[in-house]
């Protein structure tokens, strides 16, 4: 108001306007406030491929502990088992070559190189390998394994960026695991072929992500296939699996989609600026 | 009214920054208009117990060391006692507590509601809100002054940011800015004459927080440029050390500029005058966020232009006439410098004086302690609330935490009469 008496109240700190230091009208009062600026919101299909990525990663886990299972129990050779990793990498290979990257002549022999040194390295050291941890109790040894699998699942790269993710930390933890269950067996062979399992399903099969179409159903699949395999083990472990299965890849998308309504964020004068990164 | 006034923060002399220079300013002011003020905060190396300063300020410095960011860990029970015992010996009548980043300040709010006293907070920066740590931090200040009697920020952007961390009446808070002595930051006797140079200064910790990237990137480009004309060109002089002081030595020797940039390093606030501000034409402010900026009202009553970002409450601190506002952006900068430039060969800005004069009229501690004390004034004539109504603001302050910490409450209330019968 300008009648000429009481001076208008601006929003500076030099000038004294005649008003008391408390007041501040209310049209002026948080009038530059935003509120949900730049929001992302999720669709429920990207909440579900997701968490179908983590699911993926536990169904891996899932089928390695049962191969390791029935390694033990020799209802798997470990020889049929080193044959079809043979198989599904060769097949693989030609996928990938196939669709995602062209690969020189010399890069395929270098690479052919890498995998015959490691396999003669790793045969060749598999008889210390396996005893290692030999004194260790069973008890134990599982514990071990099953805790550094967890640490695998929770610094696993599942395709967004965190803090916590370090493919070097879960790598190596996979591998602590297999190093860990190696020492149950009596031949070592078998410790072998458990090692290029881990090695295949921790290492490789990350790698096939660009190869599958939709994340969704190739976790249903490997979900499925994990499951069928447990259940050949005992129930409650399937029974356990399930409900962690059910929980990541169904109850906590869309949890997550629900509670986005609830998001509310504050912007206003006083957030820090953002550089322009424009080109000069 | 007479008053015996505490003042509490965790940073103090012989630390030097703006929290520390407003704390001792103010309570020098307000002892000069009759007051009785002391002053508590935490040890200092080997600085423990009472010390008096100018005009028998008393300085508490109590054994408690400081954890993290040169603040207390904020135990409660370590630091009730003592504050008890000053609070209660030396007969205060109001408690002020000065920086939402010190654990002393709150805690010193929290015993003083406890024994029944009126309190002030200050809050002399902004804060976010979106990370984890900002949400603990504002849950927490939510606490701290459900029950404080009034709050003052250093600016209007400082009140809104204030308000809606901590969901207070807007009534509740007072704008008071911050002050400049502006006789020690006076412009130089003999007026710098514009023949070939321009220089421009720079005073800032080097930290991505108050832009020093933006400046790398810009510096360079004014350099090359030759302004009025051709005949003058632009020399910088930058005091201040941090992280990012690394990026500058880079560019300087990537560019040849060493004739040209000459860098100070650390400045201590006393010196900041006459080797820095007495030196320049312009000052150069680029900080991302900041609740009033202490630095551009120092360099105005210099006499030099300031050319700023305008964010926080910057907007609100200068009229048109002594600030050049420009956006974070390199582009932006580099535009407002040349303007500012341009204005400086030209002669078309204000006297220097004129800087000084309006300084002084518009931030000076005086004015500052003469509001902080009707602001006093109101809350010492306010009725006392009883504690049960204390209690409740502060059960009502969340689902969960709310009564925790209006049990944290009570449990310290009972604390306090364990002490009290202790020493009868």
């Amino acid at each position: 108001m300008s009648n000429g008496k009481v001076p208008k109240w601006r929003k500076t700190l030099y000038e004294d306007n005649g008003y008391p230091d408390n007041y501040t009208p209310p049209e002026c009062f948080l009038a530059a406030i935003e509120k949900n600026k730049n929001l992302l919101l999720y669709s429920l299909w990207e909440c579900f491929s997701g968490a179908a990525e983590v699911g993926k990663e536990m169904s891996v886990v899932i089928i390695f502990w049962c191969c390791y299972k029935f390694l033990k129990t020799d209802l798997l050779k470990p020889e049929t088992l080193l044959v079809t990793m043979l198989g599904l990498l060769v097949v693989g290979c030609t996928m990938f070559i196939s669709r995602v990257r062209k690969v020189t002549f010399t890069g395929l022999l270098a690479g052919i190189k890498t995998i015959f040194l490691f396999t003669i390295i790793g045969f060749a050291l598999s008889p210390v390998l396996y005893k290692l941890t030999d004194t260790i109790s069973t008890d134990t040894i599982h514990s071990m394994a099953l805790s550094s699998l967890l640490i695998h699942l929770l610094t696993s790269d599942y395709g967004m960026y965190a803090p916590i993710v370090s493919w070097q930390i879960s790598l190596n933890a996979a591998v602590f695991s297999t190093v860990c269950l190696a020492s149950r067996f009596d031949h070592h062979l078998s410790a072998f072929s458990l090692l290029c399992l881990s090695v295949f399903s921790f290492l490789l099969v990350p790698l096939s992500r660009p190869l599958l179409p939709s994340p969704i159903l190739s976790s249903l699949l490997l979900a499925s296939a994990a499951l069928s395999l447990l259940s050949c083990i005992s129930t409650p472990q399937l029974c356990l699996a399930l409900l962690a299965l059910a929980t990541v890849q169904i109850a906590c998308p869309v949890m997550f989609h629900r509670l986005q309504a609830d998001k509310m964020t504050i912007h206003g004068p006083w957030d820090e600026a953002v550089i322009f990164t424009a080109p000069q | 009214m007479v008053l015996t006034i505490a003042m509490v923060s965790d940073f103090f002399y012989p630390n030097m920054g703006g929290v520390e220079s407003h704390i001792f300013q103010v309570s020098q002011c307000l002892i000069e208009r009759g007051h009785r003020v002391l002053v508590v905060t935490h040890a200092y190396g080997d600085r423990v117990g009472v010390r008096y300063m100018t005009n028998m300020l008393k300085v508490f410095y109590l054994p408690i060391m400081p954890f993290y960011n040169k603040s207390v860990l904020p135990t409660i029970v370590c630091s009730l006692p003592y504050l008890r015992h000053i609070l209660l010996t030396e007969k205060v009548d109001l408690v002020h507590g000065h920086s939402a980043f010190s654990s002393l300040a709150h805690e010193a709010l929290l015993v003083g509601t406890l024994l029944n006293l009126p309190t002030v907070f200050t809050d002399h920066s902004l804060f976010g809100f979106s990370d984890a740590s900002a949400i603990v931090t504002n849950t927490f200040l939510k606490f701290s002054l459900a029950n404080t009697s009034h709050t003052i920020c250093v600016s209007h952007t400082g009140k809104e940011n204030t308000v809606l961390r901590s969901s207070v009446v807007p009534e509740r808070v007072s704008v008071i800015p911050n002050a400049v002595d502006s006789v020690a930051f006076r412009p130089p006797k003999v007026r710098r004459n514009i023949r070939s140079v321009v220089t421009v200064v720079l005073g800032s910790r080097l930290v991505y927080r108050k832009g020093v990237d933006l400046v790398v990137e810009v510096l360079p480009k004014i350099c090359r440029k030759k302004f009025g004309g051709g005949r003058v060109r632009v020399d910088f002089i930058i005091a201040g050390d941090g992280p990012k002081r690394i990026l500058f030595e880079e560019m300087i020797e990537k560019h040849g500029l060493q004739a040209r940039v000459v860098m100070l390093g650390e400045l201590q606030h006393s010196e900041m005058r006459d080797k820095l501000l007495a030196k320049g034409d312009i000052f150069l402010n680029t900080s991302l966020t900041e609740a009033f900026c202490m630095a551009i009202v120092e360099a105005a009553s210099c006499g030099l232009s300031v050319v700023s970002t305008a964010v926080g409450g910057i907007p609100e601190v200068l009229p048109d006439q002594f600030i050049y506002f420009v956006q974070p952006s390199v582009g932006s900068i580099k535009a407002g410098l040349e303007r500012a430039v341009e204005d400086v060969i030209t002669g078309d800005r204000p006297d220097p004086w004129e800087g000084n004069c309006f300084v002084s009229s518009a931030f000076n501690w005086r004015n500052v302690a003469a509001r902080t004390e009707r602001v006093y004034e109101t809350v010492c004539g306010k009725e006392r609330q009883r504690l049960a109504t204390r209690v409740r603001n502060m059960w009502e302050g969340g689902t969960v935490a709310g009564p925790i910490m209006a049990m944290l409450y009570l449990a310290c209330h009972y604390f306090i009469l364990l002490l009290d019968w202790c020493e009868s």
